[in-house]
């Protein structure tokens, strides 16, 4: 198995679907010769032409509306917002219509669309280079909404966002590009859009997480072992639909859940968790559920001091935990 | 920094591994992103002439592109006697005129596209036969608001001629079109195969109706059999939707031609911009139909666009753009035509501004009587396409009074059936509505 980034992985899994499928193409901003401001279309256009490799102005409502049609014609588009910040143009195409177009249209049309995007921040991105979208699509039935964590997954979940018959938003976190690095298959394999992974086995609590915080809280769990408390750490990977199963599993063997993201926690991805929990393991609990995640600000901060102050950091999770643990 | 690196793998990733990371590449992205590439300049055809000068076929674009030649399909107005189009900046001809002028690698020379021709006195009688049905159901739908039966319905008189005119042009033009209309495109959706009863459904809201379940409002749904797609209740979402479609038909290598259409108000709109500038840089084969009735909802066209005529505005994207009578078939089909072909053989979009009238409200919760003249619809009255098309039908010698009022009987019957047909229908059942969510919901 190759050792990939994650964004070497994002950019295989595109990469062999385009090869495998003649009406996979990508289109976004800089995506041809520049390879993608990440690079993740790298040499694409080399290999696939620019008809298949598409570089779009500056404006993605048409990104993703184009893209929309597209897909309404029969092909299989792979739309990039250069960055999550930049998405919010996008919001009337894809949740006000891609998301309704399978319902809207009783069943009779469907929208294959990826809509890939980079987000989250901890790279001195700022405002408007550092936001968490998830919440926003997550909420809207009819999307899909993906954030892996590893090489692995971005690999396996995009290439099945790809072949999936709706509108997908794959979530991307930035900061995991280059800095995450892990094993990965040479050989075709496809990770399922909906499931959890348990990333690491514990008994005394489950941190229920997903993108950079995931590893966060990798790290902190190693942390607490030392401490003789043995945590269970819960990949969501996929924002929408939720795996209710897997949670569920964790918290029951577990009884007691964290929740960690480092989008805000009012009416996030947490609070959808935390609901689910309360609802269907309240008797398997020993203690309130409990989430960490960014502060009730707009956005996260430039300056290293305030950005530091608004992640959730391995030691802010660590804390976090041994609050939970001592309930 | 410390260049150790995050180790994840599958299926349990160690924690050990989050050290720090490597700098993200945000810097190097953020150095990046601001020097998009100049789009491809094209020559314009608007940018210089005047009415009946051939506006458009000489204009230089500094890349040595060939000289333009003449359209081996254009045809004007005058030669037609069809006395068409108000057009100025780009006439009517210059649609057609910059057709031909294309590089000649992707220009077919005309074959296959139907040169030559035109409406016969057979599509005529077709089209005034579908007005009438038309304007019968519009009529009927309306009452059927009134006695609480119809929700909500949104007019199409005024704007039928414009309407029957496009699908004409696309049929006979390009075999294989699609249309991506709006709401107030009864007479286009009935041209293309929509039957009375089916709309009425929808009306209604009846089981059965066939564009959306009756899940959305009337007239909203898909129907690809029919060549039609008309989703969306947000104005001017579509008009990217069309382009995506028409890019698709080009990634494949076909060779048809997509009809966007939209009212005046939706021209504000920023997706209406994106597309065309979209597709003009691709070159892709769509057609902005523009029906211009003057008004949205309340807001009269002078409080929505500076320019006198919106057509103008296609200068802007480097396409042709024309603004015609649109309650006039004749004026409207060549207008349509001329765009659909240069569109079908690989000229690229234009606009095809038609000039209509709404007479009834916006749709039947407005009142116009807030914001609009009477003597203002009176005067639009004598505009109205149904009677423009008996007029000409009968100056032809081609209808009798007798047959008129045959046809008449004929749509007011089908129409009549329909309405018993679509009140006997049960609504739909509730037990299916939380399908066809996803694939995985269906």
């Amino acid at each position: 198995m190759a050792v990939l980034t994650v964004i070497e992985a994002v950019r295989e899994a595109m990469r062999e679907e385009m090869r495998r499928d003649p009406s996979a193409f990508v289109m976004g901003e800089d995506v041809g010769k520049r390879g993608g401001v990440f690079l993740a279309t790298k040499d694409f256009i080399e290999e696939f032409g620019e008809a298949r490799v598409l570089d779009t102005p500056l404006a993605e409502s048409s990104i993703a509306g184009v893209a929309v049609g597209a897909a309404l014609y029969g092909l299989r588009p792979i739309a990039e917002a250069q960055f999550a910040d930049f998405i919010w143009p996008t919001v009337n195409q894809i949740i006000g219509e891609a998301a309704r177009i399978r319902y809207g249209s009783n069943g009779k049309l469907h929208v294959p669309l990826t809509l890939r995007s980079p987000y989250g921040g901890h790279v001195r991105g700022g405002l408007y280079h550092s936001q968490s979208v998830e919440a926003y699509f997550a909420h809207t039935p009819g999307l899909k909404v993906v954030a892996p964590a590893t090489p692995y997954d971005a690999k396996g979940l995009l290439k099945a966002a790809i072949r999936d018959d709706d509108p997908v938003v794959f979530l991307e976190h930035k900061r995991t590009y280059r800095s995450v690095r892990g094993e990965v298959p040479d050989e075709d394999y496809v990770e399922p859009i909906g499931s959890a992974d348990v990333k690491r086995e514990g008994r005394d609590l489950s941190v229920i997480s997903y993108g950079l915080t995931l590893h966060y809280a990798l790290q902190a769990a190693e942390e607490l072992e030392g401490e003789g408390v043995s945590v269970e750490v819960v990949d969501l990977r996929t924002l929408r639909p939720l795996d209710e199963a897997a949670i569920l599993a964790s918290v029951r063997k577990t009884s007691k859940a964290l929740i960690v993201h480092e989008d805000n926690a009012a009416v996030s991805v947490g609070s959808e968790v935390s609901a689910l929990i309360a609802e269907h393991a309240f008797e398997d609990l020993d203690a309130p559920v409990m989430r960490l995640a960014g502060p009730e600000v707009p956005a996260m901060p430039f300056a290293p001091t305030l950005e530091a102050a608004y992640m959730p950091t391995a030691d802010k999770i660590a804390a976090k935990i041994r609050e939970l643990a001592a309930y | 920094m410390d260049e150790r690196e995050l180790q994840a793998r599958r299926p349990d990733a160690p924690a050990d591994a989050l050290a720090s990371m490597e700098e993200p590449a945000l810097a190097e992205a953020l150095g990046s992103a601001d020097s998009p590439g100049e789009p491809a300049r094209r020559p314009s055809p608007i940018g210089r002439g005047s009415e009946g000068e051939g506006a458009g076929a000489d204009v230089a674009d500094g890349e040595g592109e060939p000289a333009r030649q003449p359209s081996p399909y254009g045809r004007g107005s005058e030669n037609e006697g069809m006395g068409t189009a108000s057009v100025s900046g780009a006439s009517a001809e210059a649609v057609g005129e910059d057709a031909g002028a294309e590089d000649g690698d992707d220009v077919d020379e005309g074959e296959g596209f139907g040169v030559g021709e035109e409406l016969t006195l057979e599509d005529l009688l077709d089209m005034y036969a579908t007005m009438l049905l038309v304007r019968t159901l519009d009529e009927r739908v309306w009452a059927m608001n009134r006695q609480g039966k119809a929700a909500i319905v949104a007019s199409s008189q005024g704007h039928e001629a414009a309407q029957l005119a496009s699908v004409w042009a696309l049929r006979k033009n390009a075999p294989d079109f699609f249309c991506f209309p709006y709401y107030r495109d009864l007479a286009l959706t009935t041209a293309l195969g929509l039957t009375p009863l089916e709309s009425l459904l929808g009306f209604l809201a009846k089981a059965g109706e066939p564009l959306s379940g009756a899940r959305q409002f009337p007239q909203h749904g898909a129907a690809p059999e029919l060549r039609f797609i008309n989703h969306s209740n947000v104005i001017g979402t579509h008009a990217p939707h069309a382009v995506g479609w028409a890019l698709g038909v080009k990634m494949r290598g076909e060779n048809t031609v997509v009809g966007c259409f939209f009212g005046d108000g939706t021209t504000s709109q920023g997706d209406v911009h994106e597309a065309m500038n979209f597709a003009s840089i691709h070159k892709l084969p769509v057609v902005f139909f523009v029906e211009n009735n003057k008004y949205a909802i309340s807001v009269p066209v002078s409080r929505q666009m500076a320019v006198e005529r919106y057509a103008i505005r296609a200068a802007g994207y480097a396409m042709p753009g024309v603004t015609v009578d649109g309650t006039d078939v004749r004026a409207a089909y060549l207008a349509a035509t001329d765009a659909v072909r240069l569109a079908a053989m690989g000229g690229g979009p234009s606009v095809v501004e038609f000039d209509v009238e709404r007479y009834l409200p916006h749709t039947s919760d407005d009142d116009d009587t807030v914001y609009r003249d009477r003597a203002e619809i009176e005067e639009a009255r004598k505009r109205d396409p149904l009677e423009k098309l008996r007029g000409l039908l009968t100056a032809a010698g081609a209808l009798t009074e007798e047959r008129d009022a045959e046809m008449r009987r004929a749509a007011r019957a089908e129409v009549d059936a329909a309405t018993d047909a679509a009140e006997a229908a049960p609504f739909p059942d509730a037990a299916d509505f939380l399908l066809h969510v996803t694939a995985e919901a269906r």
